[in-house]
């Protein structure tokens, strides 16, 4: 095996190389052109694949955002998902209002080619005439809702019989199953499920939650295509709220005072049943009667939204701060007339009696007019306006009611002439039945002015591991001095049981309390015969633990101890047995004592 | 690109060969024709060698790696759509529990309990109620037995209890 010579060939004279040396150099020419276009060649694809790079760069990375939004946004829809409302439980755990998923049924008809066809199968799935889904499914608009708040089983039905273009969203319905027992208190949500009146409203940050949201993929029919990914943003379920009131004691009320107002044709009723220790608010009943005289429950909770005249059981303000400036004991004595002349106007008691000596628990067990005003004298009108002032009336009661009124009081300053003899007697100004119900349970509770709620507690919306959180209530202020209080006790305890008051009286109780009668006035004056009959009161009398009140509008018999006291023993006696507070021995007050009353 | 040396021409028979042939002479086996190649031709070779075989490698593993990319897709798209299913489920649990919640509600209804009980079984609200309370003058079972007897009281009287007869609660019909 020979090797081959390696060695360039000694350089020779150009004559000497002959024609195949122009040969080769043909060749290295050819050879090196075709080099140079392969370079070329190569620096152009390197060229072109960096432009492609960097094209791709662009749009997968830096506007890789933007395109996805452009490719996401042909398939993808943004589907809310409404927050479930909380519940609302009574003090016992019964449910009084609660939210159910529900499903809006909605067709897109520009996908629907034949209307009637499908008018005909969800006809006999929804129950609607054929004629009509026909005219809605050709309107062409997209969006034609068939069904709101579908229950589960109409949606499976639907779902399994495949119709084309109709979809499902999501939905709520609040449900109340005691709708007409609660409505004032719960009061109702608007179009997007927010709480616009009562307890809906109140609540309505605790109750609403958080709305979720999903990015659901969907093909050009609308489905939703299965194992797309999806982006969910689940919602907040809102927090549930235990109220203080109990559902049997606000059903017992509310056929009491049904039944009053029934038998003496009253035109509204209010109750309110009350926690001495507490003041939770434990019944609150509202009603009236519509345009045809049906007894139905108003829209708004008139205990706290609605003013009247509230007549002789604000003499309690006067005998209160009388007793506190030192200005009367029990026993002190007044020469109490028939009638008085004041400001120009003339005062008198209810029934006649010519002058004579009261004491200051007389004049309060009978609800002497004119003796108040004697007392009201004493006590001056600066007094009186700190009494009012000092047992909440003109101010909020603390509830925080939507709507809530304060009322219109005056002050001491602003009563001039005959307000000298009216505002002590409880005319000539306007409070609402709860701030009435306050003053009298701080007399219960040894002068100690509660602050009213309805809501006890929180139920946190984890539904693995729900708990319950008890609400801060502001703690009672004080109002009267305590031994003020425990002299107006039997002072009080005096009104029901040798006074205007009798029929209030509660078998084996002792009971405290005050009648009310006011004529309602109107802007010309008062409307003949119509009077607003109360009573307010709390039982036992000697260790409290229930206070009420009832108000009655235009009853037919006008005198708040005839109408309004026996509806509160009625009340009074479920409400001690339900709540298992033990008798005090009281006497059982005989039945003609109650007919003869005439409670002003 | 192969140089010229790899497709050379094989060389023709020599004279004398041919003539051996053409008299008749046994043939000798021909010879393994023997090329020189140069250092570069072979380095040449074997990289274009490793670059196939390079390429086939690569082609598997691409092929392996779509694979796996496929059969993971799959992977998860029916895990998401088994979790699909789940919260369908989920969502019809809670709306079928929050319709028992409700129904019960309805059923547990103080009112409607009340119209059942007076409307159906024709129950009725007793008209008064009687509360017993106990009367501490009479001796204990203890004293009694022991013969201790007590001012007021007989040692054969073991207790006595008297009834607060409420009256009639008839005020409705009495104002």
């Amino acid at each position: 095996m020979s090797t081959p010579n390696r060695r360039p060939p000694a350089r020779r004279a150009a004559h000497e190389r002959g024609p195949h040396h122009h040969t080769r150099n043909a060749h290295r020419h050819a050879r090196t052109e075709q080099r140079r276009r392969l370079h070329l060649l190569w620096l152009g694809t390197v060229v072109a694949l960096v432009v492609l790079v960097a094209r791709l760069t662009m749009v997968q990375v830096l506007d890789s955002s933007r395109y996805t939004a452009y490719a996401a946004g042909e398939i993808q829809q943004k589907v809310t998902l409404p927050a479930t409302r909380g519940a609302v439980y009574d003090r016992n755990g019964q449910v009084l209002a609660l939210s159910v998923d529900t499903k809006d049924v909605v067709a897109d008809d520009f996908q629907i080619a034949d209307p009637a066809r499908e008018a005909a199968t969800l006809s006999r799935l929804l129950g609607q005439s054929v004629s009509r889904l026909t005219q809605e499914l050709s309107q062409k608009n997209g969006y034609v809702v068939l069904v709101k708040g579908a229950q589960a089983a109409l949606v499976s039905r639907l779902q399994a019989s495949s119709l084309v273009g109709i979809s499902y969203l999501p939905d709520s319905e609040r449900v109340s199953p005691d709708a007409s027992l609660f409505e004032p208190l719960l009061g109702g949500l608007d179009a997007s499920g927010s709480g616009v009146a009562g307890l809906e409203e109140l609540e309505n940050p605790v109750l609403s939650g958080t709305a979720g949201s999903e990015v659901v993929a969907e093909g050009p029919d609308g489905s939703a295509l299965p194992g797309a990914p999806t982006k969910v943003v689940a919602a907040r379920r809102g927090q549930s709220i235990v109220l203080t009131i109990d559902q049997s004691l606000q059903l017992e009320v509310t056929r009491d005072v049904e039944a009053e107002m029934q038998a003496q044709h009253a035109q509204s009723g209010i109750a309110v049943i009350e926690s001495v220790q507490t003041g939770a608010i434990l019944a609150m009943v509202d009603l009236v009667r519509d345009a045809k005289g049906k007894i139905v429950t108003p829209s708004s909770n008139l205990a706290v939204t609605s003013i009247y005249q509230p007549g002789s059981v604000m003499k309690l303000a006067t005998f209160s701060y009388a007793l506190k400036n030192g200005v009367i004991t029990p026993n002190t004595s007044f020469v109490v007339p028939y009638s008085t002349q004041l400001g120009g106007y003339t005062f008198q008691d209810s029934e006649y009696h010519p002058t004579q000596t009261m004491t200051a628990s007389q004049i309060l067990d009978q609800s002497s007019n004119v003796g108040t005003i004697e007392v009201a004298a004493r006590l001056g009108m600066t007094g009186l306006g700190q009494a009012f002032h000092a047992l909440g009336f003109g101010q909020a009661t603390g509830l925080n009611w939507p709507g809530e009124s304060a009322g219109i009081v005056g002050t001491s300053t602003s009563w001039v002439g005959s307000d000298q003899g009216s505002v002590p007697i409880g005319t000539g100004i306007a409070v609402t039945p709860q701030q009435i119900l306050d003053a009298y349970t701080a007399v219960a509770d040894h002068g100690m002015l509660p602050t009213p709620h309805l809501v006890q507690a929180v139920v946190s919306s984890s539904a693995s591991s729900p708990s319950q959180k008890a609400v801060a209530v502001p703690p009672a202020r004080r109002a009267l001095p305590s031994w003020v209080a425990d002299e107006l006790v039997p002072m009080l305890e005096g009104v029901v049981q040798d006074g205007t008051a009798v029929c209030a009286e509660v078998p084996g109780y002792a009971v405290a309390g005050k009648t009310g009668t006011a004529q309602v006035p109107s802007s010309t004056g008062y409307v003949p015969g119509d009077f607003n009959a109360t009573f307010v009161g709390f039982v036992p009398a000697q260790a409290p633990k229930l206070a009420g009140i009832v108000v009655l509008n235009h009853p037919a018999t006008i005198y708040g101890g005839s109408v309004a006291a026996p509806v509160f023993s009625q009340i009074m006696q479920y409400a001690l047995r339900h709540f298992a507070v033990a008798p005090t021995g009281t006497a059982t007050p005989t039945p003609q004592s109650c007919s003869t009353a005439s409670g002003q | 690109m192969s140089p010229a040396t790899e497709h050379a021409p094989a060389r023709r028979p020599s004279a004398a060969g041919r003539r051996t042939a053409e008299a008749g002479q046994p043939v000798a086996e021909p010879r393994t024709r023997l090329e020189v190649l140069d250092a570069r031709a072979l380095r040449a070779r074997s990289q274009r060698m490793q670059a196939r075989l390079l390429m086939a490698g690569a082609g598997v593993l691409l092929a392996v790696a779509f694979g796996a990319v496929a059969l993971v897709q799959s992977l998860v798209a029916s895990e998401q759509l088994r979790i699909d299913s789940t919260r369908q489920q989920l969502a019809a649990a809670v709306t079928e529990q929050q319709q028992l919640q409700l129904s019960r509600a309805q059923l547990e209804s103080p009112a409607r309990v009340l119209a059942l009980a007076e409307g159906r079984l024709h129950m009725v609200v007793p008209p008064s109620v009687t509360y017993l309370a106990p009367v501490a003058t009479g001796p204990t079972l203890l004293q009694a037995r022991s013969g201790v007897t007590v001012a007021g009281g007989s040692s054969s009287s073991l207790a006595k209890s008297s009834a607060v007869k409420n009256g009639s609660s008839g005020k409705r019909g009495s104002r």
